[in-house]
């Protein structure tokens, strides 16, 4: 006899696949959206009440990078009008302390950030943006400041391994709650939109 | 090494921090207590407790209210609060004002 599969807790919602970073593991699709064809304000909204009302309870805001929606803090106030637990997946390296303000304002549960290495050399190489860390880190404090919960987030690999103890240390002094390692993915779907 | 349990006086009042939310959770019933990344599903003894953490009662007055609500004896209710409010600050879910 098959049961009904229980409502889901958690929804990952990818915004956009725009994003400033290019990491190599990226599991952006090969095909991006491209920003005309991304699901507009109203549509995510009618969603999210869809996903609230089906029994989601968490909702991961995610890309690509989410802060290169325009609409990201009418996005947040929607999830939080259906009760939605809301969570930023960033990199933030494109998301001013005015707008991080807006979000917060809007009601944000909490901010995860990635880091693609724990000094600026690997970091950068890693994300091919110069100067990336360096906003990273002043974003961390941005998010503490303003009184939300952080957690970073970084993909392992052959490239930053040697950096395990550095990242913890990281996470601690920016003063995250926690850090975590997702499973990498197995698509590398930045390489032909993004090669090195 | 494990953190330890933190005593708590009567007097201490605590709260749920930025991040952590309290909600009934309609499609599956019962109540949720929503942090970074997790879902805590509580049984109906956890909800009576955390709907009367307000950030502004203390510890000794919930546990006034919850012996006058179930007609219980004050001690074990002390007890018994002291012991989940230790384990939700342990899991970074509550926090001493
Ligand atoms: S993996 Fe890197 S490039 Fe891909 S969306 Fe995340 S931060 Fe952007």
């Amino acid at each position: 006899m098959t049961r009904p599969a229980p409502p889901p807790l958690g929804m990952l919602a990818e915004l956009t696949h725009r994003c400033p970073l290019q990491c190599p593991y990226c599991s952006n699709p090969l095909e991006l959206t491209r920003k005309r064809d991304e699901l507009d304000t109203a549509t995510w909204q009618r969603v999210f009440a869809e996903a609230a009302e089906l029994g989601v309870l968490q909702v991961h805001l995610s890309g690509g990078e989410p802060a290169a929606r325009p609409d990201l803090e009418a996005l947040v106030a929607s999830c939080v009008e259906h009760g939605l637990y809301t969570n930023l997946i960033t990199a933030g390296v494109n998301l001013s302390r005015a707008r991080l303000d807006a979000l917060a304002e809007a009601g944000l549960d909490h901010v995860q950030l990635s880091i693609q290495g724990a000094s600026a050399e690997v970091n950068d190489r890693i994300a091919n943006l110069p100067g990336a860390f360096e906003k990273k880190r002043a974003f961390a404090a941005e998010v503490t400041d303003a009184g939300l919960p952080l957690t970073l987030n970084s993909v392992i690999h052959r490239h930053n391994l040697h950096q395990l103890p550095e990242l913890v240390e990281l996470a601690l002094d920016l003063g995250a709650g926690a850090w975590r390692s997702p499973t990498p993915s197995t698509t590398a779907g930045r390489w032909r939109t993004a090669p090195r | 090494m494990s953190p330890s349990a933190p005593a708590l006086a009567e007097e201490a009042i605590v709260r749920l921090p930025r991040g952590v939310r309290l909600r009934e959770d309609r499609a599956r019933g019962g109540w949720v207590l929503l942090a970074p990344e997790r879902v805590f599903q509580l049984d109906p003894v956890a909800r009576e407790v955390l709907s009367r953490v307000d950030g502004e009662r203390d510890i000794g007055a919930i546990v006034d209210d919850l012996a006058a609500a179930f007609a219980a004896p004050r001690e074990r209710i002390l007890g018994d609060v002291r012991a989940m409010l230790a384990d939700l600050i342990l899991k970074q879910v509550l926090e001493v004002v």
